[in-house]
């Protein structure tokens, strides 16, 4: 079925975006990641702009986040206060992020930075991840579960950061801005690359903050609901780059894959699954990567104003 | 007697003046089926008929559709560490994305003049964009130029070959152009020229108009003309969407 995109300006084949959706959702709901990281470069490679699919994929965020947040909230495993902190950094990295958007769209300069930013982002993941799964393939030794509520030791440079506030849910004692500033590189990141960036702000909570890891999944989620709102707001009234039409199919897609990834997440032996995703994302990485190193075809390229 | 024979035959005369005039003025007309395409949000392409009469069947026609007329930037790779960064740009102003044409004979276009081809953006040679800074090197701009055409055919539009006008009879002529479903919304021009030993002598033009119709326009003029409250919306739905879903995962 042929949908037409009013923001894009194109049509698309609706089957594919929503394959690419449920099969991104299919990820998330296998391992808990996002997946928006996958999405935004799958819709590029679809033909769709990059702008619209950064604006576009911060609303499907949204929906993902809410999702995701409810569950954790319901378990009580949400810090509002913390989150309430990060968020004010996330807003303000939005804000921040949103003018680096428009600065490098005016000097076309958005997709390089774009891809590049990827192509860091999934080839550090996807080889960390890449070891992780093999170096558990060969050990076969069973992984120490931390307790639920263990924390880690913070650095003395964070402690000695001014405004230091207390966090009575994650027993901490620590400066706004650490917090704040994570969820300033969370908003960042929302606005330029349309993801959540879970993957650094939950190894950012658990290590620089120092929370205790059951709070970290809830907390990061329920801050980037309103970050990725944030972006959402900030794209589709500044840039006009959200496409309503394409978001819906996205945020149906991604239910139904997530349905489907739940459950047979059951079946699914873990290290297999680790080692099939960072092998994708690799692929993702590599395919971004080539695009970019390699001699494009035509050098030129036509932006109408 | 003379003099009323006189006043009659200048009376005769003008008239005969005013009927030729009138005939000349009918050498070439012009019509469109719909001036207006409407995309829908099923649109995956149509085409335009263009239909018209010439007056005499020795003349040959060109009939071109372009539009809808827009500031272009074509930008230029350049080798930097091993990535392909843009590095040059050029800005064309008023460049319409969309061109195509038809033509009754290929022997119109050879008996023609360069110039008048030009003048008349003739076939895709004739169509490179024009700078907005007028002091760029012709010699820079070109490859900027002939980028821009080449973008434009990537995209199913500026083809080489004019189309054929189908002629009903010796006068009536019927033109199909394609619109795919990719074509840029706006404004367009359809011209008919009437060429006479390489030489136009009739020009004859319509508008016509490519909009988003139903609920793509809907929603393509809300968003531009709302963006906080569109935002807003998309936002909430979002929101709608994600607690849906974590009520159907919970009911599992």
């Amino acid at each position: 079925m042929h949908i037409y995109l009013p923001i894009a300006e194109m049509t698309i084949e609706a089957e594919t975006i929503f394959l690419l959706s449920a099969f991104v959702g299919f990820l998330s709901g296998i391992f808990g990641v996002g997946g928006g990281f996958l999405t935004t470069p799958f819709l590029i490679f679809t033909g769709i702009p990059p702008v619209v699919a950064v604006g576009t994929q911060a609303s499907q965020l949204v929906a993902s986040s809410v999702t995701g947040a409810l569950g954790h909230f319901r378990r009580g495993n949400v810090d509002i206060k913390m989150g309430l902190v990060m968020l004010i950094g996330g807003i303000l990295g939005t804000l921040v992020g949103i003018f680096i958007f428009k600065a490098l769209q005016y000097t076309g300069q958005i997709d390089l930075a774009v891809s590049l930013l990827y192509i860091t982002l999934l080839g550090i993941i996807g080889s960390l991840m890449l070891f992780e799964s093999f170096s558990a393939f060969f050990k076969k030794k069973k992984k120490t579960v931390s307790k639920e509520f263990n924390t880690y030791r913070m650095s003395s440079f964070v402690h000695a950061l001014p405004y230091k506030m207390r966090f009575p849910r994650s027993k901490l004692y620590i400066s706004a801005f650490v917090p704040g500033g994570i969820g300033f590189i969370s908003g960042i990141l929302a606005s330029v690359l349309g993801i959540g960036g879970g993957f650094i702000l939950v190894p950012a909570m658990i290590y620089i903050l120092g929370m205790p890891i059951l709070l970290v999944a809830g907390t990061s989620l329920f801050q980037i609901i309103f970050t990725a709102a944030s972006a959402t707001i900030l794209h589709a009234s500044l840039n006009h780059t959200v496409d309503i039409i394409l978001a819906l199919v996205l945020i149906v897609g991604g239910v139904i894959g997530a349905q489907i990834g739940v459950v047979l997440a059951r079946f699914v032996k873990g290290n297999y699954a680790r080692m099939f995703l960072s092998v994708l994302i690799m692929l993702v990485c590599i395919r971004l990567g080539a695009d970019l190193f390699m001699q494009p075809t035509d050098l030129f390229s036509t932006v109408v104003r | 007697m003379l003099r009323v024979l006189l006043i009659g035959l200048t009376v005769f005369t003008v008239n005969a003046f005013c009927v030729t005039k009138a005939q000349s003025a009918n050498l070439l007309n012009l019509d469109l089926a719909e001036n207006h395409v409407d995309i829908t949000t099923g649109f995956i392409g149509g085409s335009i008929v263009i239909f018209g009469t010439r007056k005499r069947d020795a003349d040959d026609l060109i009939v071109i559709m372009e539009g809808p007329r827009h500031d272009v930037v074509v930008r230029q790779k350049k080798n930097v560490f091993g990535a392909w960064v843009n590095r040059e740009s050029v800005t064309f102003s008023d460049a319409p994305l969309y061109y195509d044409y038809a033509i009754s004979s290929e022997n119109v276009l050879q008996t023609m003049e360069a110039r008048a081809k030009e003048n008349y953006r003739i076939g895709i040679e004739n169509l490179l964009p024009r700078p907005k800074d007028k002091k760029e090197s012709p010699d820079k701009v070109l490859p900027f130029q002939r980028a821009f055409i080449r973008e434009r055919q990537s995209g199913g539009f500026y083809p080489e070959a004019g189309k054929p006008v189908a002629f009903l009879d010796e006068n009536f002529f019927k033109v199909f152009l394609n619109v795919p479903a990719n074509v840029p919304i706006g404004e367009y021009t359809v011209r008919a020229l009437l060429v006479k030993n390489g030489k136009v002598i009739r020009e004859k033009e319509k508008t016509l108009k490519i909009a988003q119709t139903g609920f793509s326009a809907g929603v393509y003029n809300f968003a531009k003309d709302h963006g906080l409250i569109y935002a807003l919306i998309c936002v909430f739905i979002a929101f709608l969407s994600g607690w849906l879903s974590n009520k159907i995962t919970r009911r599992n």
